[in-house]
């Protein structure tokens, strides 16, 4: 590890490198490498705007070339294009396109938000998976898209302006209190949490220089305040999507093993994808046994795709 | 005008789509709201009924035009949605003046103008509002942050 350090491609904290030496999958410099390598620049075709035909003609026709991403509706890789970039470019700022990371879009999809249904996102700035949410349920139906901070709504309202969606509310509120005014109102809920983000150092090398075992403690007992409230504004029925950027098993499975032990009638699903590799969640960590129910959910690092490391449950309410 | 518009107040705001782009009923399935800087918005009546449940709002619907003595202009999503009802008021331009248009650029346009606004597209694709100004260019009215030339950082997150 210590040639990863001289070479000052990326330097991971000693609690880092323990981590992954402990996870009993991790091969090490696979998840380096892959983490020091810039994420696939990756979109989503926007068609609250315009038919998606269309849009694919128009970006062709400026110069960019893509290959379609088999696990997300509507969701493209980019392969070559014009120097100034995908990011910079007209149809980014008039929202006929959305950049956005080819993992992070499962979520949504996952959650399979139909018209006409009530969806919430409960931790939603700055908008990617809301506005993919919104799409998804074209726009008719309720979205509430949430977020605690005050600067995070600004751009959460501005990207969901962007994109056109007309059947949101943005609200600014604690997620961990949401359900007091809004218990089992929601047929889907999103909660994408905040985690110490391991599974996206590409984005933010900061993630794993400063990581300690600490942020991962701390923030495990707000994302189990998350997912308890998430789960009580859930209609008997719905849906919930629990899912992180981050590899640390407390964040991950210890929080859906939370859930379990308290509401029995949580039940989780199995997660099917085309084409996106994964791997089998943990059985136990720390001398914590886990739920064999725990296998069903859907967990990448950053090398098994050459993309984001992710965790992704799927629990359905009992009726 | 603030909050919920009244019918009264969104007949107001439907007739002056009529006259200014031509657009009729574009306003039929929506609720209508005023926001601050006299931002129009609209959302779906279930939407709207729903947020009365919620606590601290920040936002609802989508901004779809601005009010500003007695004319609309049309944001980008305004003209996009009402797109194919609009009449008049509204110039076709090349994609390089396109480009221009959305680095914030004004444009000499053979603008046939019976508003102080008119609606650019290039194609299908609408490009929002441009400001008729009395030097007879249009000063297209893009947020600034939604302006090309700033090379801007997508809002690309995770």
């Amino acid at each position: 590890m210590n040639e990863w350090k001289k070479q000052g491609v990326i330097s991971p904290s000693e609690d880092l490198l323990r981590l992954l030496r402990e996870l009993p999958d991790m091969d090490i410099k696979s998840y380096l490498d892959a983490v020091s390598r810039p994420l696939p620049e990756c979109f989503r075709v926007n068609t609250l705007k315009l038919p998606e035909s269309r849009i694919i003609d128009l970006l062709k026709s400026r110069g960019w070339s893509f290959e379609r991403i088999s696990w997300a509706k509507f969701g493209y890789r980019l392969l070559d294009g014009p120097e100034a970039g995908i990011g910079s470019s007209m149809e980014h700022m008039l929202g006929l396109i959305y950049i956005q990371g080819p993992i992070s879009m499962i979520p949504a999809e996952v959650l399979e938000p139909m018209p006409g249904l009530t969806v919430l996102d409960l931790c939603a700035s700055p908008g990617s998976k809301s506005t993919q949410l919104a799409q998804l349920m074209e726009n008719r139906g309720i979205l509430v898209a949430n977020d605690v901070s005050s600067s995070r709504i600004k751009p959460l309202v501005a990207n969901l302006q962007r994109c056109g969606v007309i059947n949101v509310v943005v609200t600014q509120m604690d997620g961990r209190l949401f359900y007091r005014w809004t218990k089992e109102q929601f047929d889907r809920v999103l909660v994408d949490v905040p985690c110490s983000s391991l599974g996206i150092v590409a984005k933010d090398w900061s993630a794993a220089s400063h990581y300690s075992e600490k942020i991962s403690n701390k923030i495990s007992r707000l994302q189990q305040s998350l997912i308890m409230s998430a789960y009580d504004c859930l209609r008997p029925g719905g849906i919930l999507v629990y899912s992180t950027c981050t590899l640390h098993p407390v964040e991950n499975e210890g929080v859906i093993s939370y859930l379990l032990d308290r509401k029995m009638d949580a039940k989780l699903q199995p997660i099917y994808l085309d084409g996106v590799k994964s791997r089998k969640t943990l059985e136990e960590w720390a001398g914590i046994k886990f739920s064999s129910e725990i296998k069903k959910c859907f967990k990448c690092y950053p090398h098994d795709n050459s993309a984001e490391g992710f965790f992704i449950a799927k629990i359905k309410k009992g009726s | 005008m603030k909050g919920v518009l009244t019918e009264d107040e969104k007949k107001k705001i439907e007739e002056l789509l009529a006259n200014q782009y031509g657009i009729v009923d574009g306003l039929k399935n929506y609720v209508v709201i005023a926001s601050g800087e006299n931002r129009i918005r609209i959302t779906h009546r279930e939407v709207l009924e729903f947020s009365w449940r919620l606590k601290n709002i920040a936002n609802i619907g989508l901004y779809v035009a601005k009010l500003s003595e007695d004319e609309l202009s049309l944001s980008i999503e305004g003209a996009q949605l009402f797109s194919s009802m609009i009449k008049k008021n509204v110039v076709d331009l090349s994609l390089d003046d396109a480009k221009r248009w959305m680095r914030g650029e004004a444009l000499k346009i053979d603008a046939p103008s019976s508003s102080r606004y008119v609606v650019a597209k290039c194609g299908d694709v609408f490009l929002g509002t441009g400001r008729v100004g009395r030097d007879g260019l249009v000063y297209p009215q893009i947020p600034r942050n939604r302006l090309t030339r700033q090379g801007t950082k997508s809002a690309e997150d995770l």
